[in-house]
């Protein structure tokens, strides 16, 4: 049930360039074996239950550290996520031991069940942890430097009327406007990726698409704005 | 000429290069500093603190400041393209029914 106050899962698992590193891991699933059904042998289950339980242990302990260390997330996200990941962590754990102790091939299943359709680790929790890491990323510092950078340029060339050529005049409203763009397009991404639940997660496995595609479109226009930017500086030199 | 007359010339003659280059060729009082003996200003400029002339050193320093602002941003976007991967990558895992 703590899966619900917690907003997503274990985000963690990652936090920035960290969770970079954690994505490979996530990715490589094999070893959880064959996949266990409702018809399978409590030993199966409990060995299946083992090893999906430790992965994610380990994915979210990895991911807990990562984001206390990074200093991408907001204070605001990084305590969400961290709650989520602690609550995650908690729960796996919970759940490895219950599943160990099971009697019976039914209530393994059931446990075995809970691993994934109530905490969705790596679906949502770091899937989310990722999405907010870079949008803060975005909001918090690449945009605030671009913005920044466009103020300074602009100055440059109302001083000295010289320099604004209509090359560099066209590249500096293409720098502004990419930027305005990532800021609509960040606009409370973080949060929205956040908000997502496992539960929401089950009810549409797309629940994190927009997302998704937001933080890559406002990346792709910040790349695009700094690289205005640069040709200006280079220009100006 | 003899020495005594010799320094009748001279004397006043140095007298009147010192006054010059004291004074701004020329400019007695007219704008003192600007002179070509002493001075912080380009030499022969009326307008020494104009923006024409320190543009050069400002626009260096402007640059530079804009040329920070935008390794910032790149080194923020490089990160927070490393997460959108890694992010694609944790959506894609496909490890859950």
């Amino acid at each position: 049930m703590f899966r619900f106050i917690t907003v997503a899962a274990a985000a963690g698992a990652l936090t920035l360039g960290s969770l970079v590193c954690a994505a490979p891991a996530l990715a490589s699933v094999p070893s959880d074996g064959t996949p266990p059904t409702a018809h399978s042998s409590l030993s199966a289950i409990q060995q299946a239950g083992a090893a999906a339980t430790a992965k994610r242990i380990s994915s979210l302990t990895t991911g807990i550290g990562k984001v206390n260390a990074t200093t991408t997330l907001s204070a605001a996200d990084k305590s969400t996520v961290l709650g989520t990941l602690n609550a995650d962590l908690s729960g796996m754990q919970t759940l490895q031991s219950k599943i160990a102790a099971d009697t019976s091939a039914t209530t393994a299943w059931t446990d075995y069940r809970s691993i994934f359709t109530d905490y969705r680790v790596y679906a949502v929790g770091l899937h989310q942890s990722y999405i907010a890491a870079a949008a803060d990323g975005l909001t918090d510092t690449a945009i605030p430097k671009l913005q920044s950078a466009a103020a300074k340029i602009s100055a440059l060339f109302a001083a000295d009327p010289s320099k604004a050529t209509p090359d560099l005049q066209a590249k500096l409203a293409d720098m502004q406007a990419k930027t305005a763009d990532a800021v609509t397009k960040t606009s409370g991404l973080a949060a929205s990726a956040l908000a997502v639940t496992p539960s929401a997660y089950n009810a549409n496995h797309a629940v994190l698409s927009d997302d998704r595609a937001a933080v890559r479109a406002a990346l792709a226009d910040s790349k695009a704005a700094a690289q205005d930017g640069q040709a200006i500086v280079a220009a100006l030199k | 000429m003899n020495r005594r007359s010799r320094l009748a010339v001279i004397v006043p003659a140095l007298a009147l290069v010192i006054s010059l280059a004291l004074t701004g060729c020329g400019k007695l009082d007219a704008r003192p500093g600007t002179g070509s003996i002493g001075s912080t200003g380009f030499v022969g400029t009326q307008g020494a603190s104009s923006p024409t002339t320190t543009a050069p050193a400002d626009d260096s320093a402007a640059i530079d400041g804009i040329a920070q602002d935008l390794d910032s941003a790149g080194a923020a976007n490089t990160e927070a393209g490393s997460n959108s991967a890694a992010g694609d990558q944790a959506g894609a895992a496909g490890d859950e029914p």
